[in-house]
């Protein structure tokens, strides 16, 4: 018997090829759209985390307090130690110092008097060959005209900042700031290439330094900002952050002396702990929503299957099938229908959203005049839920539209269905 | 004369139209004995479908008993109905009804498949027997799309036959046929009546069937307006 309506089932399109095209389209938009958020929130921790943050941050109290202002004279020292630390006791990390710095960028002409200035915010990192941060920052990709630094003395400039300065690669340009010590600082540089960051905020007015060149203009030997840490999968959990930052902190702060580090979270950090927590809630929301609209599509889909089949139930009845055969018979079709069109919308969706989590889909033009820390490269992100999310309103609705649909066989009269049967 | 497989006592049934009710049977009593080839006949409206959904278990009276193959229907659960139908009561349509997925094969070996007690060798067996007895056995592996009107009958007669049922209801079975296919039907009932023994009623008002009756009954607005019967040739 089984076999029988198995048989029926892959014979008639409109009773398995259509429904199950259905529950997988379904299905797939609810995979790619589950992942597509995740990428979306994944790529907004990302970003923050990789330009501002880390995943964890290490400061001073002192800096911490006011770290909206990068007050460099509070800066954490004997930079090389705590290095040294923090690789032994937390290997699992990636630790890299970072100084954020503020200035004004001065071009002078042939003569040495000023052609063009402008203001601008920079970020001291290790650039050197084997660092990290050229992958965090996605220098290499970046790189417009020029060439990333290499020597000393060298910097890199927002492409859009050194066009508005006129200034190409092989230019020398001059950076006035302050000290830690407060004292004004000037230094020349020579700019090694121009990027485009991806980050709209930092493509208006952004320079790229080594940390040693930093820390010699301004005279912060062994200093650093912070210190920035990351997780080894690069994606930011919060539970594993917490732990550390508790470990970290009941470890070394001492609340008592504002120059003892402290240890943040990027949530706490980038003071976005409610957007985060809203993006987060958004997102789920608009997740149930989409799950509830499928959900309903799939559940009349089955419905309108089952109702379209009474004439011939009416056969199977008058034959002398028994109408809770016939139903768990829909009921088991309904199940396959669900399950084969769920892996199916699965499988496609998935493939979609790994497709998009690794070339990635360039909107930065949407970004051009924002100030938010946003990559342009919107990328999915594939996580366990996705293999599951899919099967719930896909063999569940499918199931239940049978199952109402099937009910009706229960409620009318046999002679009924036998009426319909025959018009 | 047989013995009485069917007994319909004071057998009545309304509907509800509205606040009044449609009696679409009044009072109606009759028996049928094993191997008749008998017809309900009279004019749409007339009770005849009704009649026959109550012997065929597909419905059930407002009044009266209906006691057919020794059960009495008005008592029988919905799955006792279906295992009486699946047993002993063979239905041809007027519109086939086939089922269109399925082959002329899988069509008539249906009804078997309810029976889960028969051996596939004894199905198989069952169905080409069933396949000889409409002539199609050259047909098996056909689609009812590709088959014609009368072809689309013969199946369904098999259908109603395969499993060898005491009694068979046809309703309206040559409405849908011209004069030729609907002769060729009859005669297979006929022999089908006369071999096997099977019961058939008919619910018709097609001349092309009622010539072939041995039994006229004909209702009109519910009730029995006659009741006649030519004796079985013996020839």
């Amino acid at each position: 018997m089984i076999k029988f309506l198995l048989k029926g089932l892959l014979r008639d399109r409109s009773r398995s090829f259509f429904p199950v095209l259905t529950v997988t389209f379904g299905v797939f938009l609810i995979v790619f759209l589950q992942a597509f958020f995740n990428g979306a929130l994944a790529n907004m921790y990302n970003t923050t985390a990789h330009h501002q943050t880390g995943h964890v941050k290490i400061m001073t109290q002192a800096y911490a307090a006011e770290a909206e202002q990068s007050p460099n004279e509070l800066a954490l020292l004997d930079l090389a130690d705590w290095l040294a630390v923090l690789r032994a006791e937390y290997p699992g990390i990636i630790w890299t110092p970072r100084i954020n710095f503020g200035g004004l960028i001065d071009i002078p002409d042939l003569n040495g008097d000023t052609r063009t200035q402008g203001p601008a915010v920079g970020s001291a990192v290790d650039l050197s060959a084997d660092s990290p941060e050229l992958d965090f920052l996605n220098l290499k990709k970046s790189l417009v005209r020029g060439r990333l630094p290499e020597k000393s003395g060298e910097i890199l400039l927002a492409a859009d900042f050194a066009q508005r300065l006129k200034v190409s690669p092989g230019d020398t340009v001059t950076l006035i700031g302050s000290t830690m010590h407060g004292s004004m600082a000037v230094n020349n540089f020579k700019l090694a290439g121009t990027a485009r960051f991806g980050v709209a905020a930092m493509d208006r007015g952004a320079i790229i330094a080594d940390l040693r060149d930093i820390q010699n203009a301004l005279d912060m030997r062994d200093a650093a900002g912070a210190l920035l840490g990351f997780f080894a999968d690069n994606a930011y959990n919060d539970q594993k952050a917490k732990i550390l930052q508790a470990n970290f902190n009941a470890q070394y702060q001492d609340a008592a002396a504002e120059f003892s580090p402290v240890m943040r979270t990027l949530i706490e950090d980038s003071g976005m702990a409610s957007y985060f927590a809203m993006a987060d809630a958004v997102m789920f929301i608009i997740a149930i929503i989409f799950v509830a609209v499928m959900t309903l599509v799939l559940w009349n889909a089955g419905l309108i299957g089952g109702l379209r089949r009474y004439g011939e139930l009416g056969v199977r009845l008058a034959i002398g099938e028994s109408k809770s055969h016939i139903y768990c018979s829909m009921l088991g079709e309904a199940a396959l229908i669900g399950i084969g069109g769920s892996i199916s919308g699965t499988f496609f969706g998935i493939l979609l959203s790994y497709w998009l989590q690794y070339h990635g889909l360039d909107y930065g033009a949407v970004f051009n005049n924002s100030t938010m820390m946003v990559e342009n490269i919107m990328r999915a992100r594939v996580t366990p839920e996705c293999y599951i999310i899919g099967f719930l309103p896909g063999v569940l609705a499918t199931f239940i539209g049978s199952a109402l649909a099937g009910l009706g066989i229960f409620k009318r009269q046999t002679a009924q269905l036998f009426k319909e049967l025959e018009t | 004369m047989g013995e009485k497989i069917i007994e319909l006592k004071n057998l009545s049934k309304s509907y509800p139209m509205g606040v009044a009710a449609l009696k679409a049977l009044n009072n109606v009593t009759l028996s049928f004995a094993a191997g008749e080839f008998a017809g309900l006949i009279g004019p749409s409206g007339s009770g005849k479908t009704t009649l026959l959904n109550i012997i065929g278990s597909l419905d059930l009276p407002t009044s009266g008993s209906a006691k057919v193959l020794g059960q009495k229907i008005e008592k029988l659960s919905p799955k006792q109905a279906a295992a009486l139908r699946n047993f002993a009561i063979g239905f041809i349509f007027q519109t086939f009804n086939l089922l269109p997925v399925y082959t002329v094969y899988e069509n008539i070996e249906f009804p078997l498949l309810l029976q889960p007690q028969l051996k596939p060798a004894r199905r198989q067996a069952m169905v080409r027997q069933a396949l000889e007895w409409v002539g199609l056995a050259d047909r098996a592996g056909s689609r009812p799309k590709q088959l014609s009107g009368g072809q689309c009958q013969r199946v369904a007669i098999a259908r109603a036959i395969v499993k060898n049922p005491r009694l068979v209801l046809a309703d309206e079975p040559t409405a849908n046929l011209d004069a030729q296919n609907s002769a060729s039907i009859m005669e297979i009932m006929k022999k089908l009546n006369k071999e096997l023994n099977t019961t058939f009623i008919f619910s018709t008002h097609d001349e092309k069937v009622i010539k072939h009756l041995r039994r006229k009954i004909r209702l009109a607005d519910g009730r029995v307006a006659s009741d006649e019967s030519i004796p079985r040739c013996r020839c």
